[in-house]
């Protein structure tokens, strides 16, 4: 069992950007070195450096070089949403195995101005690996005109919240909690941006059922954070962060969702008992969450896949504030992706990280109670990541 | 002569490979055929090397024919396309549509054509499959409403 053998010790970033005018190498070292100072590490301190990428960000190798790390293992996997909390999990099986000590896990890419998750279908994004590779089945949907995230995930919101009466009321509310949080943070790039119920409405849809609103916002930027031993987590500088239990791409039954029975069935179902089993807790027992929200729905169908709430309950338990500062789960405290920035899921892990130490003690910005935390990675809905903690 | 002043972009050409070949032969001759596991008697679509629900390694194919009809089980409606060659397209739907007449769960994705509206479509909508010629020799499945 890992259960509290190891801790996330220092997180960092780069500035964040809509046109960064860097390259991702760049902006990983500025992000590398922030974390390792917010550590108290030196880079001769690490071994191990692991990223993931959608072929537009740097290797790992080059990043250690410029850093002043030799590693003795590196990898850049090809990945977004989940991949954070799947190489923590990686970095701790390489550290048990005793090929590393200490990893260095960074994010780095120019999703605004460079290659774009929802926009372009150039030779930045290669079609036929898109219906190779990236979309199973891909042939078959493809030709129809779906290939972006937003359009492959809108068929599995529509059928569930016909199924289960979510409404698009409940969708907006999970944006504007967010960018109510977003709105204590300077940094986030939707910093100051209100957002009532009929603005919402009154949005353009992308793709029905998802409105602008619904959709994530996308940024230039780097993350990086450091995992090691708890033993080695006491000479650093700050409150290390447990992990407790962890999923890595639990996966549903068919890797094509679309040939699922039922196409709401997602990877958080089967990463729920991993992960809670694992770190000996009950959904009950999280105090503070970092939820993946690529799209407000996506929310929505983890809070019912992780078991926070019953099926078809998530929409009112978000409308009733629960995701709120002074609500039951506070979540996404900085904006998350919805509002804050997007690196596929790490810029919600550093905030998790950071209100588990209680980085803003005597602010606004701080949750009340951070005992325990949790994170969420959705690959798609087809497989989960997730990682609980604890101060 | 034609007006426009752009070239068409053509839309995606579904891959060609050994499994899903006879597939996309069969839409060429306006007719649907379905990969299915001889081991446990499930349909398996799209086509597949192996049975993904008992892992079985024997696949044959059914051929259901020209006449064929189901459901919407779900469905979405694109306002912002990815690909170029949608633009005129907008805003168009995708449905995933569950065949009638076969003894399992089969799901065909596909637009729905000839329809007023998009806001016509709803989960439960009935439909019959047509073939779409796309040109330079591709031709696809797609849906149209099924008036009752």
């Amino acid at each position: 069992m890992i259960r509290d053998k190891y801790a996330i010790v220092g997180v960092g970033e780069s500035e964040r950007y809509k046109e960064s005018k860097r390259s991702p190498l760049s902006m990983a070292v500025e992000a590398s070195r922030n974390a390792l100072a917010d550590a108290g590490l030196e880079p001769k301190d690490v071994d191990c450096v692991l990223s993931y990428q959608h072929s537009d960000s740097c290797d790992g190798h080059s990043l250690g070089t410029y850093l002043g790390i030799r590693p003795t293992f590196y990898m850049d996997t090809f990945g977004g949403g989940s991949s954070t909390e799947m190489l923590i999990a990686c970095a701790i099986g390489l550290i048990e195995a005793g090929l590393s000590s200490c990893a260095l896990i960074y994010r780095s890419m120019n999703g605004r101005s460079g290659k774009r998750m929802g926009m372009g279908d150039d030779n930045l994004w290669d079609l036929h690996g898109i219906m190779e590779m990236l979309i199973p089945g891909g042939s078959f949907v493809v030709p129809y005109g779906i290939t972006t995230p937003a359009q492959q995930f809108a068929m599995v919101a529509m059928r569930h919240m016909w199924e289960t009466g979510t409404t698009e009321e409940h969708l907006a509310g999970v944006c504007m909690t967010f960018y109510e949080h977003a709105g204590r943070n300077p940094r986030a790039l939707l910093h100051g941006k209100t957002l009532t119920m009929d603005e919402y409405k009154a949005s353009p849809y992308i793709v029905e059922p998802f409105r602008l609103h619904d959709c994530c916002v996308e940024t230039d930027e780097a993350n990086a954070i450091i995992v090691t031993s708890a033993e080695r987590a006491r000479d650093c500088r700050k409150p290390p962060v447990y992990v407790m239990g962890l999923s890595a791409r639990n996966c549903v039954p068919h890797a094509n969702q679309y040939a699922l029975d039922d196409i709401t069935v997602v990877g958080g179902d089967y990463a729920r008992e991993q992960v809670f089993g694992m770190a000996g807790v009950e959904p009950s027992d999280v105090q503070v969450a970092a939820i993946y929200d690529c799209f407000t729905w996506v929310v929505l169908a983890q809070l019912e896949a992780f078991g926070f709430v019953g099926r078809g309950e998530a929409g009112p338990f978000v409308a009733e504030g629960n995701l709120r500062m002074d609500g039951a789960l506070p979540a996404n405290t900085a904006g998350g992706m919805s509002s804050e920035g997007y690196t596929h899921g790490m810029n919600n892990v550093i905030e998790l990280v950071r209100q588990v130490r209680r980085d803003y003690e005597g602010t606004l910005r701080q949750a009340p109670r951070t005992e325990v935390g949790m994170s969420t990675g959705w690959d798609g809905p087809h497989a989960a990541s997730a990682m609980i903690v604890r101060s | 002569m034609s007006i426009d002043s752009k070239p068409k972009v053509a839309k995606p050409v579904p891959l060609d490979d050994n499994d899903q070949r006879p597939y996309w032969h069969a839409a060429s001759q306006g007719r649907l055929v379905l990969q299915r596991c001889a081991g446990c008697g499930r349909h398996v679509h799209p086509p597949a090397p192996g049975c993904p629900y008992c892992g079985g390694a024997d696949l044959v194919w059914d051929d259901l024919g020209s006449e064929i009809s189901g459901h919407v089980y779900s469905y979405v409606v694109v306002h912002r396309p990815f690909l170029r060659s949608f633009i005129d397209d907008v805003p168009y739907v995708v449905a995933l549509v569950e065949l009638d007449g076969v003894d399992d769960i089969v799901r065909v994705t596909g637009n729905i054509l000839g329809l007023e509206n998009p806001s016509d479509v709803e989960i439960g909508m009935p439909v019959r499959m047509l073939w779409e010629d796309r040109g330079e020799g591709v031709t696809v499945p797609q849906w149209e409403p099924l008036s009752s």
